[in-house]
């Protein structure tokens, strides 16, 4: 893809975005927000829980769209775009890591990985190994073939980073990863996503993991709707 | 970046079709993965479509044992009474007229004198109860009866009122008479009691299904039985074989050839057309099992919705996953379809089996030869997957309309 934008050269470029409610009652939920994030870049968004941290993950990830502002990934405009356009925006960009893995109990692990791939011109081969690859890369390649209904919490997060990455996004969004896991399998997801700038793709992480602070390039602290100076 | 507009179209093809398959074959893991619910989808559609293939199967094997039955039973027999006769009965030229006829093979006399003789071979025997008929050779023939032993059949209209009978072969099997066998004529020592009367037994007959009464009868000649058996006769009836469907119309116009002034007070017995009565039964049974079918098929659609709709709902974190990693909600409302027809496929393919195997079943027990028509499969498969994808268009809208949100906030 071209990543080269004029301007600012920033890969997620918020402008007064904001989200009101009008159903059931009137309600603001992100105030206006600029923010700026640059290629490669690695961001933890924090705050009290009910901040609005989720909704502004979700508007970076266009999973929502905002009821007022403007918001350029690479340069483009993304508000006003239709539900196709944003869906495949989504598909050759993102990449989506939630606090559940939701992985298709059935299938194999690697297979839940190829659900993460978009591009329709791989074939077969090629789908298999850029997932095989992908489990290589959160270490759980032995695994490739048992059910995600038999795999633990830790491993199923593993996975879902997996299916996040094997397309190699530019944007990985990971809403509370952790919060699922105990400490020391949280520390390892952790790691592994902090890994991800070493691909090229830049991390927008919402935690209340105070480790992530740590790992993190850069820590954005939303209350009460709006980001924190 | 730049193609010649060929290949890129050729690709873009090959990408649609491998799309196509990978979303099909998505769906089909997610039916074999899960038997239960899968079974649970299909059994309705499964059912309708089993009862419409047993139901048509049986309808069109039933409809061929009709078309046999009405075969033989096709009213080729007119049949005539006379309600005021007098005892000569009926005249011989309007009989000749009769036979004259083009449709007409054989006519004749074949009444009722008494229906409730007592025969015996001697008198402390018990006695049977049988019917005396009145019949003459034409008579004879147009029902089919046949001489088995004993004088020609052809004889009786010449026995001029001598006291001679024949009798069927039931009745002469219960009373122990055998004339002897391969000499006409010669041998007539078995005698019988009609009433009292003795009779000498001339030959034995035998008479089709049809005309099955006569095998009990003791067949007389008009003159024997006004002068030696008692009472003045039952009924006086014309019996004429005709060519197959030709009955209704020769009995209308054998009323009026043997009864112009209607002094005879004629009726026409002649059984109602077989052809008619087939049609309405065939008809009636096919439309009996294809609307049975198409209610269990409505039943089963609305199932195979509901099922699948409780699917959507149970998986609607993942697929609201996938509409987070960037499907369209045509990809997503496509692999809901793709789900439905595959199990209306299972169920057809399943209930054709479970349908033939039933109507096979059911044929071998009453002993008939299955009919199938050919095409039914074909028909009741594709019924099968149009039921199923009917089912399943809501919930793949559904589907469809599952925000991607739901992956991010459950
Ligand atoms: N569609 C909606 N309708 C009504 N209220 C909403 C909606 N979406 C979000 N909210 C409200 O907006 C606020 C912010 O929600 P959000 O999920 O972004 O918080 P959060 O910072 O992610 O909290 P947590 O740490 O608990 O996940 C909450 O009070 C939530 O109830
Ligand atoms: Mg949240």
């Amino acid at each position: 893809m071209t990543g080269s934008t004029p301007g600012s050269g920033a890969l997620v470029e918020l402008s007064g975005v904001g989200l009101e409610i009008a159903h059931p009652v009137r309600t603001r939920i992100l105030q206006p927000t600029d923010l700026e994030i640059v290629a490669g870049e690695s961001v933890a968004i924090v705050g009290p829980s009910g901040a609005g941290k989720t909704t502004l993950a979700s508007i970076i990830g266009t999973l929502q769209s905002p009821s007022e502002g403007s918001y350029r990934f690479a340069g483009q405009e993304m508000v006003g775009k239709t539900r196709k356009e944003l869906a495949r925006f989504r598909a050759g960009q993102l990449g989506f890591v939630f606090q559940q893995a939701h992985l298709v109990e059935y299938r194999t692990a690697r297979a839940n990985v190829e659900l993460g791939l978009t591009d329709p011109s791989l074939n077969r081969a090629g789908r298999r190994e850029l997932s095989m690859e992908a489990l290589r890369r959160v270490g759980l390649h032995r695994l490739g073939e048992r059910l995600a209904a038999h795999l633990s919490g830790g491993e199923q997060q593993r996975v879902a980073i997996a299916r996040a990455l094997v397309k190699a996004p530019s944007l990985v969004i990971a809403d509370e990863p952790t919060s699922a896991l105990d400490q020391r399998t949280g520390q390892a997801i952790l790691e592994l996503l902090a890994g991800v700038g070493t691909l090229g793709a830049t991390l927008v992480l919402v935690t209340h993991d105070e480790r992530a602070m740590g790992t993190a390039g850069r820590v954005v602290t939303i209350v009460d709707g709006g980001i924190r100076p | 970046m730049t193609t010649t507009p060929a290949s890129d179209l050729a690709s873009r093809a090959r990408q649609r079709v491998g799309e196509v398959v990978r979303v099909s074959a998505d769906a089909a893991r997610a039916l074999i993965q899960r038997p239960m619910h899968t079974l649970a989808m299909i059994a309705g559609v499964m059912l309708a479509v089993a009862s419409a293939t047993a139901g048509v199967v049986v309808a069109d094997t039933q409809q061929a044992r009709i078309d046999l039955r009405f075969d033989l039973q096709r009213s080729d027999h007119v049949v005539i009474q006379a309600d005021d006769l007098p005892p000569a009965g009926f005249p011989a030229q309007q009989l000749r007229r009769l036979v004259a006829l083009e449709p007409v093979t054989a006519a004749g006399e074949l009444s009722i004198w008494d229906h409730s003789a007592r025969v015996s071979r001697s008198i402390p025997d018990t006695p049977v109860t049988s019917n005396v008929v009145v019949a003459d050779v034409g008579g004879l023939a147009a029902a089919g009866v046949l001489g088995r032993s004993g004088a020609p059949l052809e004889l009786i209209s010449a026995t001029s009122g001598a006291p001679v009978a024949w009798i069927g072969d039931r009745l002469a099997a219960r009373l122990g008479v055998a004339p002897a066998t391969g000499s006409p004529g010669a041998g007539q020592d078995a005698q019988i009691l009609v009433d009292g009367t003795p009779l000498s037994v001339a030959g034995v007959v035998s008479a089709p299904s049809a005309f099955g009464y006569l095998s009990g009868a003791v067949v007389v000649s008009r003159a024997t039985a006004v002068e030696h058996v008692s009472g003045a006769g039952e009924n006086m009836r014309v019996v004429a074989q005709v060519r197959p469907g030709a009955a209704k119309a020769v009995g209308g116009y054998a009323t009026q050839a043997l009864d112009p002034q209607g002094d005879a007070g004629l009726r026409d017995l002649t059984p109602p057309d077989g052809e008619i009565l087939k049609s309405n039964v065939a008809s009636d049974l096919r439309r009996i099992g294809m609307a049975l079918a198409v209610v269990i098929g409505l039943v089963g659609m609305l199932t195979a919705a509901n099922t699948l709709i409780m699917s959507v709902y149970q998986r609607r974190r993942e697929l609201g996953l996938r509409s987070a990693m960037g499907w369209s909600r045509r990809k997503i409302g496509a692999l809901l379809l793709a789900e439905s027809a595959l199990a209306g496929l299972l169920a057809g393919v399943l209930g054709v089996g479970l349908g033939f195997a039933g109507a096979a079943i059911w044929c071998e027990v009453q002993d008939w030869e299955l009919i199938i028509e050919p095409l039914l499969p074909v028909v009741v498969l594709a019924g099968g997957v149009l039921a199923s994808l009917v089912g399943g268009l809501l919930p793949a809208l559904k589907a469809a309309s599952i925000s991607p949100l739901t992956a991010m906030r459950s």
